[in-house]
């Protein structure tokens, strides 16, 4: 049993650890938008149902590989559901649907022990257990506990009173391509599947122990092809007591029911409940290997043989070779086995499945895999390197084409040693699971000619020299790749994709920064040279050079920027899950729609748009739409639609959430508004449906005519425009009574450069964001109002008070700009709802800027945001908006009776 | 230009206790002042200072140092002396303290020397006229007078100073 805050190590490097979280991640992300698609699709997409499996196996190996116990297992667990799925023995349910996120859960927790580095809490058991129980074909306990620590948005306690469609019995006829491991001498020989079932005694303390007592008695009586607890749980010691054991047999010779009996009853506390025998096998349920295996059955011996001769075209032999500086190889190599799974049946892999479950591949290695294509038409090589090209830091040596030979088949179907493969036979297929075969001939353009294979070709049970084989899998690989990869005749299709710290990006950035002022340096030494020399020719040089590196430098800046940029999908890949929970849990239906997954954007806004988003889904699910009566009796469709779209507009990236509920209705927004005291019953009879509707974003409004558990929690839209401006964005509402609605969010595609408006003040640039930005203007001296001894200026029937920015930052004005104060611009800026007019000297024009905080030192100071480093390397001071605004409305009640409204200016400028 | 960024803080610790320590002398107000030398990342012509409102007095303002924006110190300010123009000799001295670079302004960078720690002696105000907490000691060489600068305690007013001036 484990416990909470254990401390965990792992059998990995950190290096290792870090590419298996960021994989994890993926796999996981993956799994959660498949499973989701799953769910609205059914089990008619095969593809879709293979990806979600192998997914799944590529999680399991991989965590395995780095030694995380409980998440192989869990993984384990679902896998062997999702293996049913995909063969059409379970149909998908909500039940599934559900059991399979809740492990997500777990999952996602279980990978975030990996960097916490110390356990958890999280309880697997139940969750693999229900798995399990669902796999057999059970109905999973109803309460069935929810992972710990989950949010509450994602428990779900409607779960258990749905309809629990049972596992329906598996379709007989149907039995899809496989892509189980089969060794060839598993495959060709006469195989018989036991099936065993024992209870141990649930008084007894120890069932791990008896467990492991029945799998090691069942290999007594010959291999054990799979077991329930898998064999890694019974050996960390987490069978629970009452837990049944069930172990399938396979190539057991000569047993009999009796024979089973006498040898596992023998263990004290142990029951043999059931035993199947293999004629019966077909029919249970359980481990789907032994299916299929039992059809091969069906043609054992000379039929099989034949069989396999009328094939002999479609057996593929494909080598793969893993980078040598590969971090994880085995589960590269697991995806090399799969790739080929994707194309027919994988006969035998080198190394073999069970190799590579444990991780013992080297980098650098060669995988070859050897595999009969199921469908001749599709299996063509190109197809092949195109699957393959997929994986990462994996190489494509060869694939060949060989006709499988009578010889071997005989040979391994008497058992007898191969002591050497026929010529024609590229990288003769052997019985992967059990032979330590080294792969001693360096194979020349994929053909092993007569390489010798020592091993006996010995029953697949555990081997103690897996070691062995992967040291083996090194020589080949790593001391010649570079000759396998000169004879390949069709050129390799090298992964073309490396990871890259965003840390070293942004130390590209600052090189770059540093470029830009050698640039500036060298153009203002061109003009300072006009006129001290007369070598013209020597001058068109200099400022033909100094343009052409501004060119570069330019340039290197944009594919820098390109380079930090991510797809929104990142963001977006976790909503089908988040909108199905509330869809839900509000008992609403709602089709959900993602358009523009690709669009990019920069990593810094990627990761802090994603709450902006939810509450938007949030709002149009939970008040936007109608229940499914509603929409009925408004004669609309019951399901109700709701679209997630991003797309990149000019230099800004545009997400719209659109619904097609109720829509937001102005009256009701202004009764609220006047019932909450934010609008006078006057005010709200004059303001414009627009206007109204903009009240949404006001503090502490918000639309629920109840209090939801989802979207009334305190945070109003407000906060929502809040963080969008904050990532110097904006928010924009449209709505039709009856129709829908659609919010749009507009954001900079990057934090780190943004435009700006530069302005001047007694000498000095600023910066004042340009989404801050309302406009700009000239005014005159007679513009001036003075309102309670506040400046002010009437902007198109609105007073806006006005802050002189030399006044705020106390520079003294030198006697020229005093002067020339006749002459001076004002910017309006605003910060949600509150305006203000900052007084300027001069207006410099609209630049991107790139944004530099400006350390510990500047903590305390007020109304600048940070640094702006502008294109010639200087740097100016970027204006707070935010501060600055609340300053003036600090002014403003500190000076009493400061009124905002027209007739007030206008007497003061009178008087 | 260099690009050292690690900083083993035993430098400054053990310094004393070396035999002889490297240091970066340059002239504040006609003062030879010394920083060890591993403290210094770089020394850079003086260019143009960004001033930023608010912040404290002795800090001049920040300037971009390769993308990067650096707090600029005047030490004629800081140790509270009478301000001049900057020449055309001025430097900033660029350098790490409590994991930050910040620049000093100086009126010149004199020489490299290595100092011998008996020759060092502790602080007085007497000698120098600055606040003796921003002292290590005094060395004696060839007749010169050469203080040897606490950057730490240099940094730590600094940051207090702006504690204090934080207004608006």
């Amino acid at each position: 049993m484990t416990m909470k805050g254990q401390p965990l190590t792992f059998d990995a490097t950190p290096e290792e650890l870090v590419l298996f979280m960021s994989e994890g991640e993926e796999q996981l992300e993956l799994l959660a938008q498949d499973i989701i698609r799953m769910e609205q699709e059914g089990d008619g997409n095969t593809e879709l149902l293979q990806e979600i499996f192998r997914a799944a196996h590529t999680l399991k190996g991989s965590s395995g590989a780095i030694g995380h116990q409980r998440m192989a297992r869990l993984t384990h667990a679902a896998e062997s559901v999702l293996d049913q799925v995909r063969h059409h023995q379970l149909p998908v349910s909500t039940i599934l649907v559900d059991l399979l996120l809740k492990s997500l859960d777990a999952l996602r927790q279980l990978l975030d022990e990996v960097t916490a580095g110390i356990e958890s809490g999280v309880a697997i058991e139940d969750l693999s257990a229900a798995l399990i129980a669902l796999a057999n074909g059970q109905q999973p306990a109803p309460d069935l506990p929810a992972a710990p620590d989950l949010p509450a948005s994602l428990e779900n306690p409607a779960a258990a009173a749905i309809a629990v469609p049972v596992a329906e019995p598996p379709p007989a006829e149907v039995v899809p391509p496989r892509s189980q491991f089969v060794s060839p001498a598993d495959f060709m020989r006469e195989l018989q599947v036991w099936r065993i079932e024992c209870a141990i005694d649930p008084q007894f303390p120890l069932p791990s122990a008896r467990a492991l007592q029945i799998v090691l008695a069942s290999e007594s009586l010959g291999a054990v092809a799979q077991s329930s607890p898998a064999r890694a749980a019974i050996e960390a010691g987490e069978v629970t007591m009452g837990t049944p054991v069930i172990v399938w047999l396979a190539l057991a010779e000569g047993i009999t029911n009796e024979r089973i009996r006498e040898r596992l009853e023998r263990i004290p506390d142990v029951q043999v409940t059931a035993i199947v025998p293999p004629e019966a096998t077909e029919s249970a349920t359980g481990y789907q290997g032994v299916q299929d295996l039992s059809v091969s059955t069906g043609r054992s011996g000379a039929a099989g043989r034949s069989g396999a001769a009328e094939e002999a075209a479609l057996i593929l032999t494909l080598r793969a070779q893993i980078a040598a500086d590969c971090v994880l190889p085995a589960p590269r190599a697991l995806q090399v086995v799969l790739a080929c799974s994707q194309i027919g049946e994988v006969l035998t892999s080198d190394p073999s499945d069970a190799v590579i479950e444990d991780g013992k591949v080297m980098a650098g290695s060669v995988v070859t895999v050897t595999f009969r294509a199921s469908d001749p038409a599709a299996a063509n090589e190109d197809r092949l390197r195109a699957i393959c090209a997929k994986i990462s830091e994996v190489t494509v040596i060869d694939v060949t084409l060989s006709t499988p030979d009578l010889d071997l088949a005989d040979a391994v179907a008497t058992g007898e040693s191969i002591r050497t493969a026929p010529a024609i036979v590229p990288a003769a297929p052997r019985a992967a699971d059990s032979v330590p075969a080294p792969r001693a001939a360096p194979p020349e353009g994929g053909r092993s000619a007569a390489s010798p294979v020592p091993g006996v070709l010995s029953p697949p049970p555990e081997t103690t020299v897996r070691p062995a084989v992967a040291e083996n899998n090194v020589s080949p690989g790593v001391t010649h790749p570079e000759n396998e990869q000169t004879r390949t005749a069709t050129p390799v299709q090298a992964p073309r994709m490396v990871r890259i710290d965003v840390e070293r990006l942004d130390a590209l950035m600052n090189l770059i920064g540093e470029l830009v002022i050698g640039r500036t340096r060298l153009s203002r030494i061109g003009a300072n040279l006009v006129g001290h020399t007369d070598d013209l020719q020597l001058m068109e040089d200099l400022t033909e050079t100094s343009r052409h590196i501004a060119r570069i430098s330019d340039d290197l800046q944009d594919q820098v920027m390109r380079s930090r940029m991510l797809p929104i999908e990142s963001v977006f890949s976790k909503f089908p899950r988040l909108v199905r929970d509330l869809a839900q849990r509000v008992n609403k239906k709602v089709e959900f729609i993602v358009e523009g997954k690709d669009t990019e954007l920069d990593r810094s806004v990627a990761e802090q748009i994603s709450d902006p988003i939810i509450h938007l889904l949030r709002n149009a699910i939970d008040h936007g739409l109608e229940t499914p009566e509603e929409r009925r009796a408004a004669g609309k469709s019951e399901v109700g639609q709701v679209r997630l779209s991003a797309r990149h507009e000019e230099n800004q990236i545009v997400i719209d959430v659109d619904d097609d509920g109720r829509g937001i209705i102005p009256e009701r927004i202004k009764a609220k508004a006047v019932a909450k005291g934010l609008l006078t019953a006057d005010a709200a009879s004059r303001i414009s449906d627009r206007e109204a509707v903009e009240m949404i974003f006001a503090p502490g409004f918000s639309t629920a005519e109840q209090v939801s558990d989802i979207s009334g929690r305190g945070v109003g839209m407000d906060i929502v425009r809040t963080n969008v401006e904050r990532l110097n964005g904006s928010i924009a509402v449209e709505t039709e009574p009856g129709q829908g609605s659609r919010f749009t969010i507009r954001l900079p595609l990057t934090l780190a450069i943004i435009r700006a408006l530069l302005v001047s003040v007694a000498g000095q640039t600023y910066a004042i964001p340009l989404t801050s930005v309302v406009e700009a203007l000239r005014i005159q001296q007679e513009d001036l109002r003075s309102v309670n001894h506040h400046l002010a200026i009437e902007l198109r029937g609105q007073v806006l008070p006005l802050m002189r920015l030399a006044d705020i930052f106390k520079q003294s004005h030198n006697a020229a700009t005093t002067t020339a104060m006749t002459r001076q611009f004002v910017v309006a800026i605003r910060w949600g709802d509150r305006r203000c007019g900052l007084i300027v000297e001069s207006l410099i024009g609209e630049q991107e800027i790139v944004i530099k905080p400006l350390g510990k030192l500047f903590r305390n100071v007020r109304g600048i945001s940070g640094g702006a480093v502008l294109g010639d390397g200087q740097v100016a001071p970027i204006l707070d908006v935010a501060a600055l605004i609340k300053y003036v409305i600090a002014n403003e009640r500190t000076s009493g009776e400061y009124e905002l409204n027209l007739e007030t200016a206008a007497k003061g400028a009178r008087v | 230009m260099s690009q050292t960024t690690t900083q083993t803080p035993a430098v400054h610790n053990s310094a004393l206790a070396g035999d002889d320590e490297q240091v970066v002398v340059f002239a504040v107000a006609n003062e030879h002042y010394a920083v060890n030398i591993a403290r210094v990342h770089e020394i850079i012509r003086l260019q143009q200072i960004t001033v930023i409102p608010g912040a404290p007095a002795c800090v001049e303002g920040v300037i971009n140092l390769r993308g990067k924006v650096i707090p600029v110190l005047d030490l004629r300010k800081r140790f509270r002396l009478h301000a001049e123009e900057h020449t055309r000799s001025s430097r900033i001295v660029v350098v790490e303290v409590g994991g930050q670079t910040i620049g000093l302004i100086v009126d010149g960078v004199s020489e490299v020397l290595r100092i011998q720690m008996d020759s060092i002696e502790p602080p007085s105000p007497l000698v120098t006229g600055i606040d003796s907490r921003y002292l290590r000691g005094i060395a004696k060489l060839d007749g010169r007078l050469i203080v040897l600068l606490d950057l730490d305690q240099v940094l730590t007013d600094a940051e207090q100073q702006q504690l204090e001036a934080a207004e608006l």
